[in-house]
């Protein structure tokens, strides 16, 4: 929370906050697990979850961040199952002493007290190694194992998430009786609703951005927002995910792309950007551009509530800029539906977007979402992070407290 | 309950502060690693009116990281229905129980006594309606966790490379839970290596022990509530004294026949005094013969000697179209 975090070096100081989100132990490519020859149950193994960890934190990366739906969404010939974050990461967090940690609550299916004390308790055991990040679930299938019948409307959502957040506070200070351990929420996506409540509350936001002027876009109005809240412009980190597969040569890492990434199919592949959109483009011609008007629809659309706005803008943003024709646009949907930048090439060219969007003020840092794991996390340690240090963006040892960058 | 000719096992509740020690005392840690115990409940002084204020921590995140210090002692964390649901519980400790390999179990109880008195179970933020906090939602609430834990077949994730199916989906089963509680599942965790973890529920009586059974392993009672005659699961007496001897102990303990199971109430001593009740008075409870030391099962159901849970999803849909 605000005042609880060391000062954040600005100006000519500046570093980059690096963290990783591990979508599942696959990585964010449908056939990733494919690339692995390790066993079937791995997702469940410890072995491999320590692995994982300790990769980071040779990577010195600030955080090891786990989304969580309580519910298996997703494709089952792919590896959806998934431990529940909290309990796994506290179980990691012994087995490292630098790595921070972010794990995913939803504000509409947990309970603040109960939160309140799991994440004191988390912060008392890791030395304050701690955040979390508060969702509103936006999916139908969780509240149907809560007894709720339907999703409620995002105003709601939203609005319970603001007295979670505050609920939370209040008992964090009771629970933690003047012992000093911080309480660091950071918040992902970027809805006007979440972005208001991060720009009062969050120490960063890890946000979907496909295009370096977007990210600035998002990231000066999230610092302007802070001011009125009486916080510094320095106070909040903007981190953009990006979906990484990185290979020696550009050749070798669009193959491996393309080999995990499950075949191309037009027909389902514009059925995933229409979901992205919220609007259909069944009927358009492969050969034409989306139409202005359907793309102001998508823009303006906030009837659907189960789409993140912050993934819809962020791509809408992309397809205007490209101005290709829908065949094109199509192949440039992340697989997951999501709206993250999605970077194919090699560590040269991956720390160089890197510099660049940091350096040019578009982003505090990056959230890198490996597309093969852990193929693409040691990759990333062992070539890209020696080239963010070499240039002096990217911190060699860890500091004091969780967002020192 | 169980195979009459055997003593009852030891099992010990201990406190925060005798559990913080665990983490930077090895030779504590060591002691307890080798007791012989059962099993070890973390926070079930919430279940007691006296003892409730001392809960300062979080079990199952406790469980979490001590169970990385301790790499045999099994651990069962404690939870009221009050502050969580069955599904949140039920994922956290499934997760626990892999990350063990087979040591995790959670005794479920109805109130949390350091907590606000309400009178319905928590529900999903005021989405939904809590069911009333009593013993039939404990009842129902162990039959959803228990229903949930069955509901992903680990055999189900053959992982196939040839032809990319990773799971086959028709073998995850959806659960439909329909009483106090309404789940309907799948559930997010595959089996855990012990099948199931060990589910306990703390009973307010002699009386309501009798109506648990459906998916659950452990029933728990306080010593002067009398014991329960005829009940399917394991019957666990919690003993609570004000100072902790083997003498004493092991008579209580002769006065208790019939009972599977003995949990100690070691939530209130310090370091010190679990370093001597392990070291000194367990090791004579049982050469004295009142008590058995645990098996040397690698998962705590093998050691407690407990059946592979019921089947409790045999009609259930699959939870994945074709």
């Amino acid at each position: 929370m605000t005042g609880t975090s060391p000062a954040r070096g600005g100006g000519a100081d500046r570093r980059l906050f690096i963290g990783a989100n591990v979508a599942n132990s696959g990585g964010t490519l449908p056939y990733a697990w494919t690339r692995s020859a390790t066993a079937a149950t791995d997702p469940h193994d410890p072995v491999l979850w320590r692995r994982i960890a300790e990769t980071l934190e040779r990577g010195v990366f600030h955080a090891f961040f786990l989304g969580d739906i309580p519910h298996p969404v997703g494709r089952p010939d792919t590896t959806l199952s998934k431990l529940e974050p909290t309990t796994l990461l506290a179980r990691l967090a012994a087995q490292t002493s630098g790595l921070g940690f972010a794990t995913t609550i939803s504000s509409s299916l947990n309970e603040p007290f109960e939160i309140a004390r799991k994440i004191h308790t988390l912060q008392r055991l890791s030395g304050g190694r701690f955040a979390v990040n508060i969702v509103t679930t936006a999916q139908r299938e969780p509240y149907q194992n809560f007894g709720i019948d339907e999703v409620p409307a995002r105003p709601e959502r939203y609005a319970r998430a603001v007295s979670f957040v505050e609920e939370l506070i209040d008992h964090w200070a009771r629970i933690d009786a003047g012992a000093g351990l911080p309480l660091h929420l950071l918040q992902a996506g970027g809805s006007p609703q979440g972005v208001a409540l991060a720009a009062e509350r969050a120490d960063a936001v890890y946000g979907s951005a496909s295009t370096r002027d977007y990210s600035a876009g998002l990231r000066s109005t999230l610092r302007s927002l802070a001011t009125g809240f009486g916080r510094r412009e320095d106070d909040i980190l903007f981190v953009p995910g990006v979906n990484v597969t990185i290979g020696a040569t550009q050749a070798e890492a669009e193959q491996l792309f393309d080999r995990y990434a499950g075949g191309f199919d037009s027909e389902t592949a514009t059925a995933r950007l229409s979901d992205l959109l919220g609007v259909s483009l069944a009927g358009l011609s492969q050969t034409s551009r989306i139409p202005e008007e359907l793309l102001v629809e998508a823009l303006e659309g906030t009837a659907d509530q189960t789409q993140s706005i912050a993934h819809r803008r962020s791509f809408i943003t992309l397809i205007r800029e490209l101005d290709e024709p829908l065949s094109d646009v199509i192949r440039r949907v992340d697989l997951n539906g999501s709206g993250h930048l999605t970077f194919v090439g090699t560590a040269e060219r991956l720390a160089e977007l890197i510099r660049t969007w940091f350096r040019t003020g578009a982003a505090d840092g990056f959230i890198i979402r490996p597309q093969s794991v852990p193929h693409d996390l040691e990759a990333f340690v062992d070539t890209v992070v020696p080239l963010l240090q070499e240039s002096g963006d990217f911190h060699r040892e860890y500091g004091e407290g969780f967002f020192a960058v | 309950m169980t195979d009459q000719g055997r003593k009852p096992y030891l099992a010990l509740s201990i406190g925060a502060e005798a559990a913080l020690a665990l983490l930077d005392d090895a030779a504590l840690a060591q002691a307890l690693d080798r007791s012989g115990l059962g099993f070890v409940v973390l926070g079930a002084e919430r279940f007691t009116e006296d003892a409730a204020a001392r809960v300062r921590l979080d079990p199952s995140v406790l469980a979490a990281r001590l169970s990385a210090t301790l790499p045999t002692t099994a651990i069962i964390v404690a939870a009221a229905l009050q502050r969580d649901h069955p599904y949140n519980l039920a994922r956290r400790v499934a997760t626990d129980d892999h990350v063990t390999g087979g040591r995790s179990g959670l005794l479920l109880g109805v109130t949390d006594r350091g907590a606000p008195a309400v009178e319905r179970a928590w529900g999903g933020a005021g989405l939904g309606d809590g069911a009333p906090l009593d013993e039939e939602t404990l009842r129902d609430a162990a039959l959803a966790i228990a229903r949930l834990w069955q509901s992903w077949p680990i055999e189900s994730i053959v992982a196939d490379r040839r032809t990319r199916v990773y799971a086959e989906a028709e073998r995850i089963l959806r659960v439909e839970h329909d009483g106090r509680y309404r789940i309907s599942g799948p559930f997010t965790v595959p089996t855990t290596p012990q099948g199931s973890p060990v589910l306990a529920v703390r009973a307010e009586s002699a009386v309501s022990a009798a109506h648990h059974g459906d998916g659950v392993d452990l029933v728990v009672v306080a010593e002067g509530e009398g014991l329960p005659e005829g009940i399917r699961p394991h019957l666990v007496v919690e003993l609570r004294r004000e100072g902790i001897d083997a003498g004493s102990l092991a008579e209580a303990v002769g006065a208790l026949g019939g009972a599977d199971g003995i949990l100690l109430d070691a939530s209130a001593i310090d370091a010190g005094a679990l370093l001597r009740l392990l070291t000194e008075d367990v090791p004579r409870l049982f050469a004295a013969g009142a008590l058995s030391r645990s098996g040397a099962g690698p998962t705590l159901r093998s050691r407690l000697g407990l059946p592979a849970p019921a089947p409790l999803l045999a009609d259930a849909a699959p939870a994945f179209g074709a």
